[in-house]
């Protein structure tokens, strides 16, 4: 047999119990047992109108500190109204001149929400043109807390 | 305040666990187990009973009885006799690989922790069979587990009934492990998690810091046993009320960022925790209610971390720089073509380098004021705490 690593071993279990878990089985499981809430369209419209507002009076590091740590989304009805989420956080992020007074004043756990969202930006291809800026907040963050942040990005299971 | 650390033992392959108790000591070397006197490190004998890893060891205080757990899927208890030790194997109807077993206080039942099924197995010897006998504890149906239990559970120090154990999806579960025949009804009155408890039955179930990262150990707190001690794959120490189920305290190490793998207590309130930074901490709980970091034990190679914010201070510290490349590759030639070790390496390693970790810290274990480690090395290692 050639290709025997191919083999779905978790199919030839006999046991329920050791279904191999699918990231919809665990944010279904996070949404249920209530510790992630997922948005309706309307409540995520609402944030993106607030940025965006934000953003047209040339304010961007503001809706870093008071929305998008405060409010992490990780589960929306609307996967795209989510990608456009995404990108008007990176729109901040890119115009965001001075980041080290921002990051003082985010708490360890607001600095984890902020980091996955680095994360998620850089994932995405169509935000790859101003990656650098990125790849710049990510550096300054783990200057400033440490590689534990990167831990904790790594083994959370709550992803953006 | 000097740190005092001492090379114990140094060995070619790594050791996954070891135990200390009653002046004796087991490590594994893969598969085989090695049973030394402490501490004088005279070998009394080794077995090979697995034909696997072994994953665990440890010996009960009261029996001196031995038990280790394996990648075969088997445990083997080993009983001190007259002429040393008689083994008798437990088969345990697990399919996948046990990862941890425990002696309860006692002495005369033991848990083990599977990667199948996210169940936990008690076992216990049955004099009417003369048999060792495995049962499983399933969690509720509902709850959504990765499948695997991870090395940390462990027993109720108050009452030796309830076990308390973590899986890879960062569940924690309170079980109760009552049999008729071995325990007494009378232990579990007042006690905290309820009233009545039934073999198998679940007293509690708990998705700690709600971030599902793996638990990697979990320690009753010895003075307040509502509480326990966590420590998760995020590198975060937890001090959580498994009666409330919220975290009362939470903890990061600030200079190695790096998860544990141990957590054990030396009194009423301090601990040690170790893991993959290489060095034992110890902690202490301030009031019941905050963690504190007390000291390190042991010196350490200093974290990659500190690089990175100021790389022109100690760029040439940790590893051996070279003027140009011509020089390095000078240096693998003259290892390569004329066997020519390089020279600049042992005069690097110093006394420091000798007594203390290069990699992750496996096991843990405290004899009266010492503590041991064993580490992915192959080196186990004693602190003066």
């Amino acid at each position: 047999m050639e290709d025997w690593r191919k083999i779905d071993i978790d199919a030839l279990d006999a046991s329920t119990r050791n279904k191999r878990l699918t990231s919809e089985t665990i944010l279904a499981n996070f949404i249920n047992k209530g510790i992630i809430h997922k948005y309706s369209s309307q409540e995520l419209s609402n944030l993106i109108g607030e940025i965006s507002a934000r953003i047209n009076k040339n304010d961007y590091s503001s809706s870093i500190l008071e929305i998008v740590v405060k409010y992490p989304v990780y589960a929306a009805e609307d996967s795209s109204l989510k990608l456009h989420y995404v990108q008007l956080i990176n729109n901040c992020l890119v115009n965001t001149k001075d980041i080290d007074p921002v990051l003082k004043q985010l708490s360890d756990d607001e600095i984890d929400v902020l980091l996955k969202y680095c994360y998620k930006i850089m994932s995405l291809t169509e935000l790859q043109a101003t990656g650098q800026y990125i790849v710049n907040w990510v550096y300054k963050i783990i200057s400033l807390h440490g590689q534990g942040v990167v831990l904790r990005y790594i083994t959370d299971r709550k992803t953006i | 305040m000097s740190i005092q650390s001492k090379l114990l033992v140094n060995l070619k392959l790594p050791v996954r666990s070891f135990s200390i108790n009653n002046n004796i000591l087991a490590l594994s070397q893969e598969e085989t187990l090695f049973i030394y006197t402490y501490p004088d490190l005279q070998l009394i004998t080794s077995f090979k009973e697995h034909d696997k890893r072994i994953t665990s060891i440890d010996i009960s205080k009261n029996s001196g009885k031995i038990l280790t757990t394996s990648e075969d899927r088997t445990c083997v208890v080993y009983t001190p006799n007259e002429s040393g030790y008689s083994t008798s194997l437990v088969v345990t109807r697990f399919l996948k690989s046990i990862n941890y077993g425990k002696w309860n206080h006692k002495g005369d039942k033991f848990l083990i922790c599977s990667s199948d099924m996210a169940q936990l197995g008690v076992c216990y010897f049955d004099l009417e069979t003369n048999w060792w006998i495995s049962k499983h504890i399933a969690p509720s149906e509902t709850t959504v587990s990765g499948g695997s239990l991870t090395k940390g559970a462990s027993w109720n120090p108050e009452n030796d009934i309830l076990v308390t154990f973590g899986d890879n999806f960062g569940n924690l579960t309170t079980v109760s492990t009552f049999l008729k025949k071995l325990d007494d009804k009378d232990k579990l009155k007042n006690s905290p998690y309820g009233e009545k408890f039934p073999f198998g039955k679940i007293v509690k179930e708990w998705i700690p810091n709600s971030n599902s990262s793996s638990i990697n150990d979990i320690a009753y707190v010895p003075a307040d046993t509502t509480k326990v001690v966590i420590a998760q794959n995020d590198g975060s120490l937890t001090l959580f009320d498994n009666v409330d189920g919220t975290t009362i305290s939470r903890s990061f190490d600030k200079i190695f960022g790096k998860p544990f793998n141990k957590v054990s207590f030396i009194s009423q309130t301090e601990f040690i925790v170790a893991g993959y930074s290489g060095v034992p901490l110890l902690y202490t709980i301030v009031d019941g209610s905050s963690l504190k970091f007390l000291k390190q034990l042991g010196k350490a190679r200093l974290p990659s971390s500190n690089k990175l914010s100021d790389n022109k201070n100690n760029s040439n510290e940790d590893e051996p720089q070279f003027a140009s490349g011509i020089q390095a590759l000078k240096m693998f030639k003259d290892m390569d073509s004329r066997g020519k070790q390089q020279s600049y390496s042992s005069a690097l390693a110093t006394v420091d380098d000798e007594n203390s970790h290069v990699m992750p810290i496996t096991d843990i274990c405290v004899e009266t004021d010492l503590l041991i480690t064993s580490g992915l090395d192959g080196k186990l290692i004693e602190y003066t705490i």
